[in-house]
């Protein structure tokens, strides 16, 4: 199973191998984000490593000849998944130890996504994603850009509205200084901002008065008292990589589940004899004159002759 | 003329040079890499040749051999595709070859089997009206018994309209009958060339005791030597008869085709 | 030419129908980062799913044989697919962000070459993506007056990438050859 997974793919982990490498080189380089090499990288896992490896076979009729072979076709995709995978997950450790200590910005949390388990969870998420298009559209184009979407989406939702709920942000407030007095922020540096604006004496959140329009005395006389921050701070940064690779970890879960599902029903719903090579019935196509009118006669026959 | 090849080299092929009048039925013949695509595609004008002339004179049609459509288009929607890309089209003539052999026509060919998807691919080449038709192991995706009724039927269209028809084949045992000229190619050379009736009429077969000469006159294509017999397979412009104990024999074009095949191995 | 008309757009149309109501989506409702995000990647996903499978599949599928087997000649064929397909993109474009026009066609035509040189969809795919990058990073400026002009740099290569298709076609087939009336 590992030689066919290395004859069949060899061109694939070449070319990851390649471009991790340049995205690996290219961090030292400048002008490029980190964000677009590193967030690539679960793209490329859904898009080149998922999305073409059950659709190819489909499209190009060789998983009647994978698949008569004597290794199941679970054990077949199971044996491909896990080679994949395990060099999948070499990648990104590669990817992880070249972009170690090289990370520009001061503030953590910009490097979130550069962490081993958020980039490990990419990865894997991006296969079974590009896995489960494939194994249900069957066709390599729209698996490929139904992965991509698919994928861009649920990692821009995720990173945009969903990651800084992950756990209640801490509240911090403070009365505003006396005037003539520097106003201190009250964000550490490595924490993430969630929200920010006027307390009252609660040290609650309140809505601006709309009538004051930003006069100091008239806050001062609606009950303004100072201003608060909610904020992630940076001891957290670890903990919510966790919870991203988990939730992530989970996803592919599914997702492999989905693609196994679907790997075998296609299986089971095609004439048994399909996927052996039974020869077809002598004129069974001989006579198809005296068949043409007759609908169910070539409905069955699709799947008789398979390349 | 239909087709006029001259001293055309292309890959495998070599220095090849044959006419083909107008409406005559050509058999390619050969061994897998013989070069029998390359010439189609040559004829075909989707090849462009590095030496040599190509020249067929009017539409040409070409089905290859595997017979690639679009796995997404229906029968419906190849035919609509022949009728877009081709000046001349006649509707009538490809959906009467449809419904002839069966093919449904509102279903994706990539859900179709081989002989259907033959059948979508004749359907359009017909339906273009060529002048010359090229049809690349024409049979291969058909079940033996659908074969000679095919045969027949885009024999019967050729006659018709005076179509110069060229198909090529592997299968020597389909061809008596079909052609009237043959074009047998080995390992890029024409090694024959000309009218079925004329090659067979100057070739003879002698059967008689073990010998290492033929008996009688001409160019030895072939012997064979058993522990009893003789057997020699000539090429000559007037077969006289043999004396005894020798016979001779008229030769099949299947046995024509195979001697050359053999010697040329 | 309405032959063609028809040919491309039954083999292009679901390709072209999704880009269309994403751009549009995009447009009309989309948050902006998200919004951003597919501005900026226009010219990448028309590189990726139109450019590149345009001929790769034709050679991938061997429906080359058919698509340059009929009487219209090759060159017509790839000039029609190009011109109809590069109008479309670039009118996408122009909705999206005028400077992804530049792009736009320099990804489509990169694409296409792709696509010959390789003559396999995946492998078309892979190539044109790694040079999009490329190229975009090369070009990649602090200010948005350079960004402009790479825009139109691109824009120039895109330009000169679709005779380089042509000459490839030509190596491939006898493309040029006339009709006969």
């Amino acid at each position: 199973m590992i030689w066919v997974t290395y004859r069949q793919h060899r061109w694939l982990v070449a070319g990851t191998a390649l471009a991790v490498a340049l995205m690996a080189l290219v961090r030292v380089l400048p002008r490029m984000p980190d964000y677009i090499s590193y967030g690539a990288f679960g793209a490329i896992a859904a898009v080149f490593w998922g999305a073409p490896l059950l659709a190819r076979e489909y499209e190009e009729r060789t998983h009647v000849f994978a698949w008569s072979q004597d290794v199941s076709q679970g054990r077949w995709l199971a044996g491909k998944v896990l080679a994949l995978g395990a060099a999948l997950t070499l990648f990104a450790v590669v990817l992880w130890l070249a972009g170690l200590g090289t990370t520009t910005s001061r503030y953590p949390w910009d490097s979130f996504e550069l962490g081993l388990f958020p980039l490990l969870g990419y990865a894997w998420f991006g296969f079974a994603l590009g896995l489960a298009a494939s194994a249900l559209t069957r066709r390599t184009l729209v698996a490929m850009g139904l992965s991509l979407f698919v994928f861009t989406v649920t990692r821009v939702v995720l990173a945009r509205w969903g990651r800084e709920h992950y756990l209640p942000p801490v509240h911090t407030w403070r009365p505003d200084p006396p005037p003539g007095v520097d106003y201190v922020p009250q964000l550490p540096r490595d924490g993430l901002w969630i929200d920010s604006g006027y307390a009252d004496r609660n040290g609650d959140p309140m809505p601006p008065p709309l009538q004051c329009n930003g006069d100091d005395t008239c806050l001062k006389a609606n009950g303004q008292i100072g201003h608060f921050v909610d904020y992630q701070p940076g001891s957290r940064l670890v903990t919510f990589q966790l919870i991203e690779f988990a939730i992530f970890v989970v996803l592919a879960a599914l997702l492999l589940f989905v693609a196994f599902r679907a790997l075998r029903r296609g299986t089971r719903s095609r004439p048994t004899g399909s996927a052996a090579g039974t020869p077809v019935p002598a004129g069974s196509g001989s006579s198809t004159r005296s068949r043409a009118t007759d609908p169910d006669a070539a409905s069955v026959r699709p799947e008789e002759e398979p390349r | 003329m239909g087709i006029h090849v001259e001293g055309v080299s292309k890959w495998v092929l070599r220095d090849c040079s044959f006419e083909l009048p107008s409406g005559s039925v050509t058999a390619l013949v050969g061994a897998n890499g013989a070069g029998k695509t390359t010439l189609l595609s040559l004829l075909a004008g989707l090849l462009s040749a590095d030496s040599g002339q190509v020249r067929a004179d009017g539409r040409v049609a070409f089905v290859a051999q595997d017979k690639p459509l679009y796995k997404h288009f229906t029968a419906t929607d190849a035919l609509s595709f022949g009728k877009h890309t081709n000046k001349v089209w006649d509707q009538e003539r490809a959906v009467g070859w449809l419904s002839r052999f069966g093919v449904p026509l509102k279903r994706a060919s990539g859900r179709l089997s081989g002989g259907q998807r033959a059948h979508i691919s004749f359907a359009v080449a017909l339906g273009s009206r060529p002048d010359v038709l090229l049809l690349d192991e024409p049979l291969s995706e058909l079940d033996p018994l659908v074969r000679k009724e095919v045969t027949a039927a885009l024999l019967g269209f050729v006659a018709d309209e005076g179509t110069t028809l060229v198909l090529s084949t592997h299968v020597v045992s389909e061809l008596s009958g079909v052609a009237d000229r043959l074009l047998l190619l080995a390992q890029g050379e024409l090694l024959v060339s000309g009218e079925v009736d004329d090659l067979l009429g100057s070739h003879v077969s002698y059967v008689g005791p073990v010998s290492t000469a033929a008996p009688g006159p001409g160019d030895v294509v072939l012997a064979r030597h058993t522990a009893a017999q003789s057997q020699f397979l000539v090429r000559t412009p007037s077969p006289v008869s043999v004396a005894e104990p020798w016979v001779s024999r008229p030769v099949s074009l299947e046995d024509l085709v195979l001697a050359h095949l053999e010697v040329a191995e | 030419m309405t032959g063609l008309l028809w040919v491309t757009w039954r083999q292009h149309r679901a390709v072209v129908s999704w880009t269309t109501v994403l751009v549009l989506v995009v447009v009309l409702f989309s948050p902006d980062l998200i919004d951003w995000a597919f501005r900026n990647a226009f010219g990448a996903v028309v590189a990726v799913f139109w450019g590149a499978p345009l001929v790769a599949r034709e050679f991938e599928e061997r429906t080359y044989l058919v698509a340059w087997g009929q009487d219209v000649s090759p060159a017509r064929w790839l000039a029609v697919k190009c011109g109809l397909l590069g109008s479309a993109a670039v009118v996408l474009a122009a909705l999206l962000d005028v400077r992804q026009i530049g792009f736009t066609l320099f990804g489509f035509a990169l694409g296409v070459v792709a696509g010959f040189v390789t003559r396999r969809t995946v492998p078309a795919i892979a190539f044109t993506l790694v040079g999009y990058v490329l190229v975009r990073w090369l070009f990649a400026g602090e200010t948005s007056v350079w960004l402009f002009e790479s825009s139109v740099l691109c824009g120039v290569f895109g330009a000169v990438l679709i005779p380089v298709a042509f000459v490839l076609l030509s190596w491939r087939t006898n493309a040029f050859r006339m009709g006969v009336a």
